[in-house]
């Protein structure tokens, strides 16, 4: 337990004034420099937190100091860790999930939100917030009749600052586009590199899907809607260079199954992927235990072991220790690299979420596509 | 610090064409107007944007800042013209910046090697008297591949100029003799930052180091970096991570003695003693200054007249104000 909360207990029962002093005078949770201890005060007959990191029991209750409305429980968590969590609370036989009313750091995600743990030296990247001195890009908007899928899709572009028809751009085209906008800043991010140049001026396509479990799980539609419908018509109405080289698809999670599918289907069209907790389930042997989604995806990832190919030139992955898909992912890497494939692999304490794969766009991007930095003194 | 009124009145004011300014970066606030007091400009100002490529020409901030007509010299633009009705020119460019890159990728593989084996013997705890000959002759095999490069450099610019003849072809000419004229009527010229590269290769098919004789000319960021004899590309906060300083290619040279550091406070770590005093040996007898945002140095006939925040990097990578009496 964290020394100021056995200095508080020490002294006897503290009344409700001197907690809400101790409280007042202290971030939740209390983060030392290998383990966090965790706070929550009210009322209720059991307390539970509740995390994302696999290898830890999911549920660990939390302890009621003494006959006072504090409860806390220390777990291990490694310096430079971030987690996600919530709070279990049992209340008058009630169960519910709450955010950390001690913890104003929380993240979005499209189920709703949690509560933030930031470990010891943790620290959110600056650039991963809108900078006012970085020049903004603009969003459009482009509608394509999809014969792969039978129906219109709507796509959303980015086009950066000081745009020019005149120039050609490098084009990404990322997986779950509006997720990564609205839960991975992906905005903030794009402006703040090409702003400071860390990546060139890029042409940025954000796609979203209606049945995402399915289409992006191998999908051979998807992979012919990106590569015979999205990528000419974006490469028809937009500047963007020609050059597979100067191209990246992108995703996280399925959304990267389904960028390192179109890759290995149209080997061609994209030489720069990046991959983020890639949902790269397989089976050597026997089936997987993973759930009915995760089927079409095993069939492809056991397809593409046997047969990689070369679905591009340049590949960066990243991955959180502290997911169920650590070992998946750091199985690939091997298997990339004997086939010619140049990856560049981070793992990071973190787990399966969109602030994980926010913080590593930098480092990606800026792998895929280096910027002028170098180069330009302004 | 920015120069007080009465600091700027002590300044000497001057005509001659060996007059020069070099600057730190000029956004969010310029300092141009007051370095330009120093070299006695007359009205109209002429500027070179051509580090900006498509941007070229959009001056109206500089117009605005220096309250005087300006004159884009269109460099840029110029040289794209040129390429496009002259093809063979235009290869001949491309071939030579392949062989531009391919060495200096190959002097990088040397250049790590180099400043690895420097850094390595730095933290050595073996008796001084045998770590200090040995880092001795690594840095000096450093400068020698300093060297070596700038000659591997200056060949093929003289190769291709021996080759292609690129001011007695029609395009390059009547592009030269426009410039010449309407060099005519102006007085200082400015050169602005942006890619270091690009504005060195777009002057130097220009030939505008002769045209530029007898101007007075004030560069900032990557401006000042081709005004001196060698440009030096530097960056300690890359996000893939730092890169050894590497020699790029050889400037106008007429600021001599000077190797440029633009933004160093943003661009180096400037708690690491050991690279900058590394950078300071390996470009001696140069002088590696620092210049940061707005800050600005003067010079009149090589000698300093002027400066404003500038520093100098010593050898052990501390910094030193650069003063006019020092």
């Amino acid at each position: 337990m964290h020394e100021d909360l056995k200095k508080l207990m020490r002294k006897g029962t503290p009344d409700a004034q001197t907690i809400q002093a101790f409280v007042d005078s202290h971030s939740f949770p209390l983060a030392e420099k290998t383990d966090v201890t965790f706070v929550y005060r009210g009322e209720g007959e059991e307390v539970y937190l509740r995390h994302w990191i696999f290898g830890l029991r999911t549920a660990q209750p939390l302890q009621r100091l003494a006959q006072t409305d504090l409860w806390a429980v220390t777990i291990e968590l490694p310096a430079e860790s971030r987690i996600e969590y919530k709070y279990e609370v049992v209340d008058k036989g009630q169960r519910s999930l709450v955010l950390d009313p001690l913890n104003p750091y929380q993240a979005r995600d499209p189920f709703g939100a949690n509560s933030v743990c930031r470990g010891y030296r943790y620290q959110r990247p600056e650039w991963s917030q809108a900078d006012p001195a970085s020049r903004k890009g603009k969003f459009s908007r482009m509608k394509i009749d999809s014969q792969a899928f039978g129906e219109k899709r709507e796509v959303d572009l980015y086009l950066p600052a000081r745009y020019r028809e005149s120039r050609r751009y490098p084009l990404l085209i990322v997986h779950d586009g509006h997720d990564y906008l609205h839960y991975s800043e992906l905005r903030a991010v794009l402006d703040n590199l090409i702003h400071r140049l860390e990546i060139p001026p890029m042409i940025v396509a954000l796609t979203t899907s209606p049945d995402r479990l399915r289409e992006y799980a191998g999908d051979d539609r998807h992979a012919d809607f990106v590569c015979q419908e999205l990528l000419p018509q974006l490469c028809h109405d937009l500047p963007v260079s020609d050059e597979p080289h100067t191209r990246a698809l992108m995703g996280a999670s399925f959304g990267a199954v389904a960028t390192l599918h179109t890759a290995w289907r149209y080997p061609a069209c994209f030489d720069r992927l990046l991959l983020q907790s890639g949902s790269f389930a397989f089976s050597d042997i026997g089936g997987h235990d993973r759930g009915p989604a995760f089927d079409p995806v095993v069939e492809f990832v056991n397809e593409f072991r046997m047969r990689p190919g070369k679905p591009a030139q340049k590949i960066y992955m990243s991955c959180g220790v502290y997911e169920s898909l650590i070992y998946e992912n750091r199985s690939m890497v091997p298997l990339l690299q004997a086939h010619d494939m140049q990856v560049r692999y981070e793992e990071v304490r973190d787990a399966h979420n969109w602030e994980n794969w926010r913080d590593r766009l930098r480092s990606g991007l800026s792998w895929l596509f280096p910027g002028p930095l170098w180069m330009v003194y302004e | 610090m920015r120069p007080q009124s009465a600091d700027l009145a002590r300044m000497p004011t001057l005509q001659a064409g060996n007059a020069l300014a070099l600057l730190g970066p000029q956004s969010p606030t310029a300092s141009l107007a007051e370095a330009l007091a120093t070299l006695g400009t007359n009205d109209h100002i002429g500027v070179i944007t051509a580090g900006w490529r498509d941007a070229e020409g959009e001056i109206n901030a500089l117009i605005e800042h220096l309250a005087k007509p300006v004159t884009d010299l269109a460099l840029y633009e110029r040289v794209e013209d040129i390429f496009a009705v002259d093809q063979a020119l235009f290869n001949a460019h491309r071939e030579r910046q392949d062989i531009l890159k391919q060495l200096q990728r190959l002097y990088r593989v040397r250049l790590r090697a180099g400043a690895d084996a420097c850094y390595r013997l730095m933290k050595r705890t073996e008796r001084r008297s045998l770590v200090t000959p040995q880092l001795r002759a690594a840095v000096s095999q450093l400068r020698a591949l300093d060297r070596f490069h700038a000659r591997q450099i200056a060949k093929v610019h003289l190769d291709f100029e021996e080759e292609v003849k690129p001011y007695s072809r029609p395009a390059v000419r009547s592009h030269r003799a426009e410039l010449e004229s309407v060099l005519n009527n102006l007085g200082v010229v400015l050169i602005a930052g942006g890619h270091v590269a690009v504005l060195a290769s777009r002057m130097r098919l220009l030939g505008m180091s002769e045209l530029l004789a007898g101007h007075p000319l004030a560069g900032w960021s990557a401006g000042a970096m081709v005004l001196t004899e060698q440009l030096v590309l530097f960056h300690d906060r890359a996000p893939q991570g730092r890169r050894e300083p590497e020699l790029l290619d050889v400037g106008l040279g007429r600021c001599r003695g000077v190797v440029a550091l633009p933004a160093a406070s943003l661009r180096l770590d400037m708690a690491r003693r050991d690279h900058l005093g590394l950078m300071a040996k390996r470009f001696a007898p140069s002088r590696c200054l620092t210049f940061d945002h707005a800050t600005w140095a003067t010079w009149h006939e090589d000698a300093l007249i002027g400066a404003n925040g500038v520093s100098r990097i010593r050898r052990n990578g501390a910094l030193a104000e650069l003063r006019v009496d020092a």
